[in-house]
């Protein structure tokens, strides 16, 4: 664990924004446009400085890296120690990205009491930054809890008709999460005390201990209840459509694209690393509710006449796919779950800044009440169209890649459930595109829609950033996975260590010293398909027909192309799953 | 010199002392000043407040015996000194204004309030039944004279009565069973108790479970735990703002102080049936205190049922009965102090001639009015309902995990699924200062002693949610101060 730039800039990424908030108080509340400028300057700057964990990511380094550590509260062993892996660092930088599209997205739309919406979503974003990085437990409980009260108030002040409803759910609902999750917390600690006599909230360290398997499950249960209250999974998920469609647009776009992260991210950072024996015993009810969720999740969505409702239930689909990529506990799997969330942040980010575009013309989120938009909004229908095929996994978008992913590490365990993941992706295009037939094309015959102006400059430049993430991801997202790899291997190493000598031979390790260079066999997407019993297949590349640089992505080390490759074993060991 | 006594218990003694003799000459300052000058008392009485803790300081906690075992000047008492003084003081703050806008005279008030502060040191510091319950009445008969202190108002009269009827009472069920632990062992002073106890069955087990129930019935009432809770809504409702804050917390305080005092030091082997008694209530406190709140409508009520519940995650800690336990208790005490003595300072402010400003309606749109004392209710509720990075989030925290540590994993989930059910009724008071803006009376005006008083709370409730290593480091000290060591966790 190291810092080898030696300057605390995970500290800078985590207090730009808290910094414009504090500016933001000092302002007068009637100088709305400078309140603004400032905000979107501070979360601008917030993206910029976030930059450099992508270009300094060190990827061979199985380290948590940009480590900070301080003494916080010595006396019970609490510190500010924050880092980051490949996976935290995409989360952060989707954060602060999105974080700067929400604020841009809300120029026109918010025009009551401006400053404090601008505070808000400000400390709302030093919530979630702090929440990715830190690497102490009670430091991470304080951000994960201290996200509510803005989001509350976003919801709250700037929602919809029923915004007090929904916001005051959505924040019980979550707090009842994660005050079972401080009490597992508090379980593993002393735990932890008990077997080392020293007083740590240190996750590294837990990450590295093997509870008892009794304690694993209890705090599992616990757990379970924080995050998937977050994800939201299959029945806790009923908080997140009134609290969609209730949030206003930025909101909406920071809850679908980070908040909803911060459950997915829990498990695979605590529950499955920490909790390892626990995880494999209750994959089964995990797996469960998520085919649950993925299959209701877009039949309710089908059945939805409101705009915004129908793409968050989508979101309740969608995230059900993600936890059940990351609950097939093998490589590939969580390597597409990963992915997955960061496309789901992308393409139901865009889903609702695309809603929060017509309903800033019109006031309202029925689908009835629109109907060919595409002939009075051409650019706004091509966005709109873009992101439902990036949204319903077309080939070539960056939804594709997490979604084979995912059924390729599913399917290797289990086949019914592949097949019922496949279904929920047929569904998913079935009320994606009945949506897009039923308000963009046809004739206009609503006359208040016979005039409604195009997408403006500002509007569009919130989606571009998005476009090109949706096209980098779909054609070439090698690069994505491949800084993917030291989390995953560490992730494995904890819950299938089976998995773990064929990612070595592919020079992932976690701890490493260095990425062997990779023995490239090639295996064809029939044999991973078929799944022949290649017990111990090593490295190989993946040459599925991806368009793109995917195959041609000739990294040294394994999990090339979209990291499949060392999986390709998992067929040949059914023991692995329960 | 009176025989056993020495100079020495005198110079331990020395901010009682001071206390006592500023008390009076606050008693005599009414008499002389004109009435021009009678707006200085509360200034005075802040200043003898001051006197006593600098007194306080300079003696220190030696952690010795004095006055032939009556009292202990130690840490532990220390600790709670200082949360009295501070808690007196931030009331005496607020009661200036508040007193203005009643037109109620300042002198007789301040002196009570000091009077009930040395009663709450006495409990702090004794380690002899007799001694605690003379510090018990003398802030018991202080607190039903200042309840009832707004003459010309029917709420407060009834307060007053229902307060001193009950506390009355509730003083003989105790004093009964003080009485029966001094015939079952022959010793008033706790460590006599203990030695005398040390086997239960020895003395008569059931006759000392009687004792210990009754002991535990009159603490019961004192900080207010279901179902012993009966008056503090109303006495809490109906009593002057400033002294309701100072009841929920500088009383409840003291009670706690003596519940350890009583219970850890003096009957360590009757651990196992007063936990259980305390887990009950415990148990029913926080569930009760939460629920009931949740209905209510008017603000002093709502933290008067809140501060039971308060009383109910407090006692996770003297269920546990461990260091950690102890030291749990001790932290949340003072980062409760701070952040109710602030939540009582915006009722406070709220109080103005032409609105009594008590119901939740009236803090509609105290944002618009007055963005600041907005804000700072915000950070008082979130902390009450233990939302980090707050005090009270850190307080909760070590509670919790007091819980844990001895193996009480159901009293723990109780616990926080209660404080997950009070922000419900914390959001409340936040739905109508922010979200509403449909003002009713005057302008609410902050005066300089109420916005002093707001500072610190709230100065205090941010910054030991963010670094409250002094605070913790100083509860941990003053909990092993303890007298006799602290009962053994249970597994």
């Amino acid at each position: 664990m190291d810092n080898a730039a030696h300057f605390p800039l995970l500290s800078l990424i985590l207090f730009t924004p808290l910094v414009g908030a504090a500016i933001l108080m000092l302002v007068p509340k009637t100088a709305e446009n400078a309140i603004r400028w400032i905000a979107n300057l501070f979360t601008f700057a917030g993206f910029l400085v976030s930059l450099p964990l992508w270009f300094q990511y060190d990827q061979t380094n199985a380290d948590y890296q940009f480590v900070e550590r301080l003494p916080w509260i010595p006396s019970i062993g609490a510190e500010y120690f924050i880092g980051i892996d490949g996976f935290s660092s995409l989360l952060i930088l989707l954060t602060t990205m999105m974080g700067f599209i929400a604020v841009l997205s809300s120029w026109t739309a918010i025009t009551e009491r401006v400053k404090e919406y601008y505070i808000f979503l400000l400390f709302l974003q030093t919530g979630m930054i702090g929440a990715f990085i830190s690497l102490d437990f009670l430091l991470f409980f304080l951000f994960w809890e201290v996200m509510l009260v803005p989001m509350y108030f976003l919801i709250g002040i700037w929602g919809s008709a029923n915004r007090l409803y929904s916001a005051i759910k959505f924040f019980l609902y979550t707090l009842v999460g994660s005050v079972v999750m401080l009490l597992g917390i508090l379980a593993l600690y002393f735990a932890f005390h008990e077997a080392t006599g020293v007083y740590s909230f240190d996750i590294t360290r837990y990450q590295a201990f093997n509870f008892a398997p009794n304690l694993q499950w209890w705090v599992f249960l616990a757990f379970f209840l924080g995050f998937a209250i977050k994800v939201p999974m299959f029945p806790f998920h009923t908080w997140l459509p009134d609290a969609h469609t209730d949030a206003p647009t930025a909101g909406s776009v920071i809850l679908a694209a980070v908040l909803l992260k911060m459950g997915t991210y829990g498990f695979i950072r605590f529950s499955l690393p920490i909790l390892p024996e626990a995880t494999r015993e209750l994959a089964w009810m995990v797996v469960t509710l998520s085919i649950i969720g993925i299959i209701y999740g877009a039949l309710i969505a089908m059945a939805q006449k409101d705009w915004k409702r129908l793409v968050a239930y989508s979101s309740v689909s969608h995230m059900a796919m993600v936890m059940l990529g990351m609950f097939a506990l093998n490589p590939v799997g969580i390597t597409g779950s990963i992915v997955q969330q960061l496309n789901h942040g992308i393409s139901t980010g865009a889903l609702f800044l695309l809603v929060g575009v017509v309903y800033e013309r019109r006031h309202t989120r029925e689908i009835s009440e629109y109907g060919g938009l595409s002939k009075v909004m051409p650019v706004y229908a091509a966005i709109f169209l873009f992101m439902t095929m990036s949204s319903i996994g077309l080939p070539a978008l960056n939804g594709f890649i997490g979604e084979i992913l995912i059924m390729q590490g599913i399917f290797a365990v289990n086949k019914v459930w592949a097949g019922v993941g496949a279904a929920g992706i047929v569904l998913g295009a079935a009320y994606m595109l009945w949506l897009y037939q039923r308000t963009m094309f046809g004739k206009i015959e609503n006359p208040k829609n016979e005039n409604l102006p195009d997408v403006g400059l500002r509007e569009f430049a919130t989606f571009v950033p998005l476009i090109i993430l949706a096209l980098w991801i779909g054609l070439y997202p090698a690069p994505f996975i491949n800084r993917l790899n030291t989390s995953v291997a560490r992730v494995v190493a904890r819950v299938s260590p089976q998995y773990t000598a064929a990612l070595k031979a592919a020079g992932i390790d976690c701890g490493a010293e260095t990425a062997g260079p990779a023995a490239a066999a090639q295996v064809t997407a029939a044999q991973v398909m078929s799944a022949p019993a290649t017990a111990t297949a090593p490295t190989a590349t993946l040459t599925l027909a991806i368009p793109g640089g995917a195959a041609a992505s000739a990294a040294p080390a394994g999990m090339q192309a979209f990291g499949a490759a060392p999986c390709s074993d998992l067929a040949g060991k059914p023991e692995a799953h329960r | 010199m009176p025989m056993g006594l020495s100079a020495a218990d005198f110079y331990y003694i020395l901010p009682e002392m001071v206390l006592t003799f500023g008390a009076m000459l606050v008693l005599m300052a009414d008499l002389y000043f004109t009435r021009e000058q009678r707006g200085a008392i509360t200034g005075l009485s802040v200043g003898v407040l001051v006197a006593t803790f600098i007194a306080l300081v300079v003696v220190g906690s030696p952690q010795i015996a004095i006055s032939r075992g009556l009292l202990s000047i130690d840490a532990f008492g220390f600790y709670f000194k200082v949360i009295f003084l501070a808690s007196a003081a931030l009331t005496l703050l607020m009661s200036g204004p508040y007193l203005k806008v009643e037109g109620m005279p300042a002198g007789a008030y301040c002196f009570l309030v000091l009077a009930a502060t040395l009663g709450m040191m006495f409990m702090a510091s004794g380690i002899e039944l007799i001694t605690i319950f003379i510090g018990l009445e003398t802030m018991a008969i202080a607190f039903y004279i200042l309840a009832a202190f707004i003459k010309p108002n029917a709420r407060s009269n009834e307060a007053g009565v229902k307060y001193f009827l009950l506390g009355a009472f509730s003083l003989g069920i105790l004093l009964y069973g003080m009485s029966l632990l001094y015939g079952l062992t022959g010793s008033t002073s706790l460590a006599g108790i203990a030695t005398a106890i040390a086997d239960p069955d020895a003395v008569g087990r059931p006759m000392l479970l009687l004792a210990v129930v009754l002991v535990v019935a009159g603490v019961a009432f004192k900080i207010a735990a279901v179902p012993f809770h009966m008056w503090a809504p109303d006495v809490y409702e109906g009593a002057p703002t400033p002294i309701t804050a100072f009841l929920s917390v500088g009383s409840k305080a003291a009670s706690f102080a003596m519940l350890l005092r009583i219970f850890v030091e003096g009957l360590p082997s009757m651990s196992e049936e007063w936990r259980t008694l305390f887990y009950a209530l415990a148990v029913m406190t926080m569930t009760v205190g939460n629920f009931a709140a949740i209905t209510q409508t008017n603000i002093k009520r709502m933290l008067a049922y809140s501060s039971i519940a308060h009383a109910g995650y407090l006692l996770m800690g003297v269920v546990a009965g461990t260091p950690r336990g102890i030291t749990a208790m001790l932290i949340y005490l003072f980062v409760y102090g701070l952040m109710q003595m602030g939540a009582f300072g915006i009722v406070v402010l709220m109080r103005r001639t032409d609105t009594v400003g008590d119901d939740i309606q009236d803090l509609n749109g105290l944002y618009f009015r007055n963005p600041m004392a907005a804000i700072a209710m915000l950070i008082f509720m979130l902390s009450l309902g233990g939302i980090p990075p707050t005090a009270g989030f850190m307080g909760k925290f070590w509670l919790f995990s007091a819980a844990i540590e001895s193996g009480y994993v159901w009293l723990a989930v109780i616990g926080v699924l209660n404080s997950a059910v009070s922000l419900y009724y914390y959001l409340r008071v936040v739905v109508f200062m922010w979200l509403k803006n449909e003002p009713t009376g005057s302008e609410p005006r902050m005066q300089p002693a109420l916005a002093l008083t707001l500072a610190v709370a709230l100065a205090g409730t941010i910054v030991l949610g963010i670094f409250p290593r002094p605070l913790f480091e100083m509860a941990e000290a003053s909990a092993r101060a303890l007298g006799a060591a602290p009962v053994a966790a249970v597994r």
